[in-house]
């Protein structure tokens, strides 16, 4: 492999890791956007999603090897159903913790937001102990994810001799990430409802006293980026093949960078994060190593909070500190 | 009185713009010692933006503020600022380059050269090396660092500062410390005259302890100053609107402020409170010789106490001079009738 | 209406409890001879998790700045203690010089972390700090040629108290029991010294209104590097003794859980209120470390070891509950299990 090579592949790997990170970064900036919550437990849900996922799939027999209309027809309803899960769960997590304290000490919501975190990662370490046949006998180890997707290497399909691999997987990552978004992006610009949502997140007593119903806009905005993490999980865990019940919390931190690399609040900025994020993931592992890629990521996250808050495309006038 | 006395506050051309809004306009303006003086004008006229200036609380965009003789600005300039930064981070990337190249050096030269596996076998190099190499490197890096997010944190106005030389301020809305006790609240704003070290602190030493109990009287004698004998240990919040104002000025003395800021202190209160609180601004100046510049809407408040009106309107200095003056201008009464703001003509 | 108490804060109720509470901590270790518990060794870890409290209490309960990175401090102090007295490492210096060290290294990260948050606040701030918790351990496993990385350091021993102990004969836990207790005495006395000096309110005044008090004077900058540098300098002194205490100093030990679970005693035992830090990290870490084991015993013998053992086995209950309370308690009692002064009064 030549060095363009080397390169070129860290960057498909990136751009499908980031298109991950992204699903999950949306969540993050949209809660931010609208309520100003750092929503600590976004992570452990995209977590749960996982866990969920498994479930799913080792309840409706799926196996590697299964033909693809099977494969294909039983990945769509776990993707809706996981969905919904994580959708909900978010949307009630919202009704009941946070709602509350919307009037609260400024620390209250971030606190609370902690404390679901605990919650729900040690409700993912107990569903690794329930009897199912996927999570294996150990508790807390990592679950193994059934590889369900074939790895073909689409270019040298094509007949391009290169090192560079683009798999089927890169492209099944793709073609779920892409299309989601652009849902999404439709659906706040083009709805009712997402305009109200915009509204909201740019100014919240200005929407309210247009008569926009915040509570119901709230809701909204947690069910989607619940529901976008859920995606997220299923693909993680279709791409990576394995969970574990802690792993909420680091990819909560990395899709949480994201978000604040993109401009906190921004859509796009989140999207836009979410790659760059990959891509420099990637890169570290590769040009430096994966072991200080943590510490990488913190740093930039760290610059950027201190000397550009708003990140990338953040709304230089919305900026919360 | 022998002879006019130099001014207290100095501002030339003063100037704040948030964007494209031009708030305050070149504004000059002289203030006398001893002197009560209000700043009035319609909403949005950039009054309270002038206090802030003068409070340090936010940057101006370009003129100077001097305040009895020194100059109120940045504790660096921009370009002082950015060659600190530019030397540090040039600083922390050389050492960095010196301690790692070594290794670099090593690693690239015991094998022959190749693009591919050079960047990798580099990186390795990087934090594999030798350890004193990388805590050079590291030790260069951090002080570097250290230096770059120094110069970006001295970057700002110090209204603490300007506490220090003695420039206090009271806000539109009340900023008490609302959990802490009236009393509490008032020994912070002594906080530029209390000087004992942390080791005084942590042994008890006789000279913090009687450093806190002078503390303790003057703060008591501000707030029987402002009327409030015996509330010292109500919860600020706790206090009624009225009292809450008066623990704010009662704060504000209590650092011996040589000038006063008060940004709307009567707002909210019923014409007993107000008649109260004229009188005990103006037995600020004549009891504790404090310099008073307020802000206010109240045209009985400013005719009656004070002694010199600056008009603002659209950021700029329309009008100043004596109450009569004032309210006798005709650009004065445009600004304020020309519109049909609701806000109270000058001598109504 | 000037009695001598003037300015002191209002007598705590709870003092006898708090007193009552006290001599159980300083006859525990008699008791636990007596009825042949074998607890002691287990409580000092409590009493450790006590001094965490105590110093991130500042941060968080005074100064309101969330920090959430707090076990790097904590892994400074004990890798400082571990790397100079260990025999692993050339050093090997006294107990009485390391822990200074520690202190001194806690301190110093402390320091080193605010640069970056000089002008930062709320959530902002906390991400930051939680950056800093993420990227020491990271450091902490990668820095091999200094720290060991996964292999730890062990063994790390104090050589004075082991000599003590085997003059006075007693058992190891028993001099490690007083001596964390002791160290908890001199951290609250270093606390309730601070907060009644000009420092504690400085950091109270930041919390309850920034910009306010930066007008009155406080340093706003200084004040975050004081949290941050005291809580540290805290957390060192608790490390250095959990590092000789505990078989072997891991990275692993000094993650965000730790931090986490310091917070969470912070906040149930009542933010700002040293009293609560202690009282809440003493009841919940020995129902997690004594009460939950021993509860798992219990339900293991009555259902016996089936398939469903992780079930019953309390400590993987852990964190759900700490999250319980933690939102609970933000929801329904703000000030904590044990209130502050403040809310005390607001509702009494």
């Amino acid at each position: 492999m030549s060095g363009a090579e080397v390169l070129a592949q860290q960057l498909v790997n990136g751009l499908t890791l980031g298109s991950v990170i992204a699903l999950v970064a949306i969540g993050y900036t949209m809660v931010y956007g609208i309520i100003g919550l750092i929503n600590f437990a976004h992570g452990d849900l995209y977590m749960l999603g996982a866990f969920a996922a498994l479930s799913l799939i080792g309840v409706s027999g799926l196996a590697p090897g299964d033909g693809a209309a099977a494969t294909w027809g039983t990945l769509a309803w776990v993707l809706v159903l996981v969905m919904a899960f994580t959708g909900g769960l978010n949307v009630l997590i919202e009704r009941w913790a946070y709602r509350p304290l919307r009037r609260a000490q400024p620390l209250a919501p971030l606190i609370t937001a902690i404390g679901v975190s605990f919650i729900l990662q040690n409700l993912g370490m107990l569903w690794g102990a329930l009897p199912l046949e996927v999570m294996g006998t150990n508790a807390v180890a990592p679950k193994s994810f059934p590889d369900l997707i074939p790895r073909v290497d689409l270019l040298s399909r094509m007949g391009l001799a290169t090192g560079v691999r683009v798999t089927t997987k890169d492209l099944f990552v793709m073609g779920l990430t892409v299309p989601l978004m652009l849902g999404l992006h439709l659906f706040v610009t083009r709805t009712r409802l997402g305009t109200a949502m915009r509204a909201t997140s740019q100014n919240r007593e200005a929407a309210r006293m247009v008569g926009i119903p915040a509570d119901r806009v709230i809701a909204v905005t947690f069910l989607i980026g619940g529901a976008l993490a859920g995606a997220g999980a299923l693909v993680r865990g279709l791409f990576f093949n394995t969970i574990v019940f802690n792993m909420g919390y680091g990819a909560g931190l990395q899709a949480f960078t994201a978000a604040v690399v993109g401009g906190i609040g921004s859509i796009p900025g989140a999207m836009l994060g979410g790659l760059l994020i990959g891509l420099i993931s990637a890169l570290s592992d590769h040009l430096i190593s994966a072991r200080w890629t943590p510490a990488v990521l913190f740093l930039i996250l760290i610059a950027v909070l201190v000397f550009r808050p708003r990140g990338l495309l953040g709304d230089p006038t919305g900026q919360k500190a | 009185m022998s002879g006019p006395e130099p001014p207290i506050l100095e501002l030339r051309d003063l100037t704040k713009s948030f964007g494209g809004l031009v708030a305050v306009n070149r504004v000059s303006l002289d203030l006398g010692p001893g002197a009560i003086a209000s700043i009035i004008g319609p909403n949005g006229a950039g009054k309270t933006t002038l206090f802030n200036m003068v409070s340090a609380v936010t940057a101006p965009t370009s003129g100077t503020m001097r305040f009895r003789g020194t100059d109120l600005r940045r504790p660096l300039d921009a370009r002082a600022r950015r060659t600190l930064a530019a030397g540090a981070a040039a600083g922390a990337a050389a050492s960095v380059l010196a301690g790692w190249g070594l290794d670099l050096f090593a690693a690239l030269t015991t094998e022959p050269f190749s693009w591919t596996g050079g960047p990798s076998r580099a990186a390795a190099a990087l934090f594999a090396g030798s350890p004193a190499t990388a805590l050079a490197a590291a030790a260069g890096a951090a002080a570097g660092g250290t230096a770059c997010l120094g110069a970006w944190a001295l970057d700002r106005w110090r209204p603490d500062r300007a506490a220090e030389l003695g420039i206090a301020r009271t806000f539109q809305n009340i900023r008490l410390f609302r959990d802490m006790t009236v009393l509490e609240n008032v020994l912070v704003g002594q906080a530029p005259r209390l000087l004992s070290g942390l080791a005084g602190i942590l042994l008890g030493s006789r000279a913090v302890r009687a450093e806190e109990r002078e503390a303790r009287r003057r703060g008591l004698e501000a707030l029987a100053f402002v009327g409030l004998p015996g509330r010292e240990h109500a919860l600020a919040g706790s206090l009624p609107y009225g009292d809450q104002r008066r623990v704010e000025i009662a704060r504000a003395l209590a650092g011996r402020p040589a000038l006063l800021l008060l940004d709307e202190p009567t707002a909210g209160m019923n014409p007993a409170e107000t008649g109260d609180l004229t009188r005990l601004i103006r037995e600020v100046r004549d009891r504790l010789g404090v310099t008073v510049l307020i802000i206010e809407h109240h045209m009985e408040v400013v005719m009656g106490i004070s002694e010199r009106v600056v008009v603002l309107d659209h950021g700029e200095r329309i009008a100043d001079g004596t109450p009569g003056e004032v309210r006798s201008d005709p650009r004065v009464i445009e600004a304020y009738l020309g519109r049909g703001h609701g806000q109270g003509r000058p001598g109504a | 209406m000037t009695p001598a108490r003037t300015g002191e804060r209002p007598r705590d109720p709870h003092a006898p409890f708090h007193r009552a509470g006290l001599a159980a901590l300083v006859l525990f270790p008699a008791a636990d001879h007596l009825l042949d518990l074998r607890l002691v060794g287990d409580v000092v870890p409590v009493l450790l998790f006590a001094i965490l409290a105590v110093g991130l209490n500042a941060t968080v309960g005074l100064g309101g700045l969330l920090q959430l990175g707090y076990a790097a401090y904590f892994a400074a102090g004990a890798y400082a203690a571990g790397i100079l007295t260990s025999v692993a490492y050339p050093f090997q210096l006294p107990l009485e010089v390391a822990t200074a060290a520690a202190v001194g290294a806690g301190a110093l990260l402390g320091a080193l972390s605010a640069l970056p948050v000089l002008r930062l606040k709320g959530d902002y701030l906390a991400i930051v700090t939680l950056g800093i918790g993420e990227i020491v351990p990271v450091t902490l496993r990668n820095l091999e040629p200094i720290t060991k990385g996964e292999f730890g350091i062990s063994p790390v021993d104090l050589p004075g108290p082991r000599a003590w102990e085997d003059w006075t004969n007693t058992t190891h836990g028993v001099l490690w029991y007083y001596l964390a207790l002791a160290l908890l005495g001199l951290v609250v006395y270093c606390q309730r010294r601070l907060e009644r000096s000009r420092i504690g309110r400085a950091w109270e005044a930041f919390r309850e209104d920034e910009l306010a008090a930066s007008a009155c004077g406080v340093d706003t900058a200084a004040v975050r590097v004081q949290l941050l540098a005291y809580s540290g300098a805290v957390a060192g002194l608790a490390g250095a003794v959990s590092a000789s205490y505990v078989p072997a100093i891991l990275p692993s030990q000094y993650e965000f859980p730790i931090s986490a679970m310091v917070l969470s005693l912070v906040v149930l035992g009542g933010l700002g209120n040293w009293r609560g830090a202690v009282w809440g990290a003493i009841l919940l870490v020995s129902l997690d470390r004594i009460l939950a084991p021993s509860l798992t015993r219990w339900a293991q013998s009555l259902v016996g070891s089936g398939s469903y053992s992780f079930f019953l086995e309390f400590s993987n209950y852990r964190f759900l509950l700490f999250g319980l309370a933690l939102v609970l308690v933000m929801r329904w009692r703000p000030g904590g299990l044990f209130p502050p002064r403040a809310a005390q009064e607001r509702v009494g």
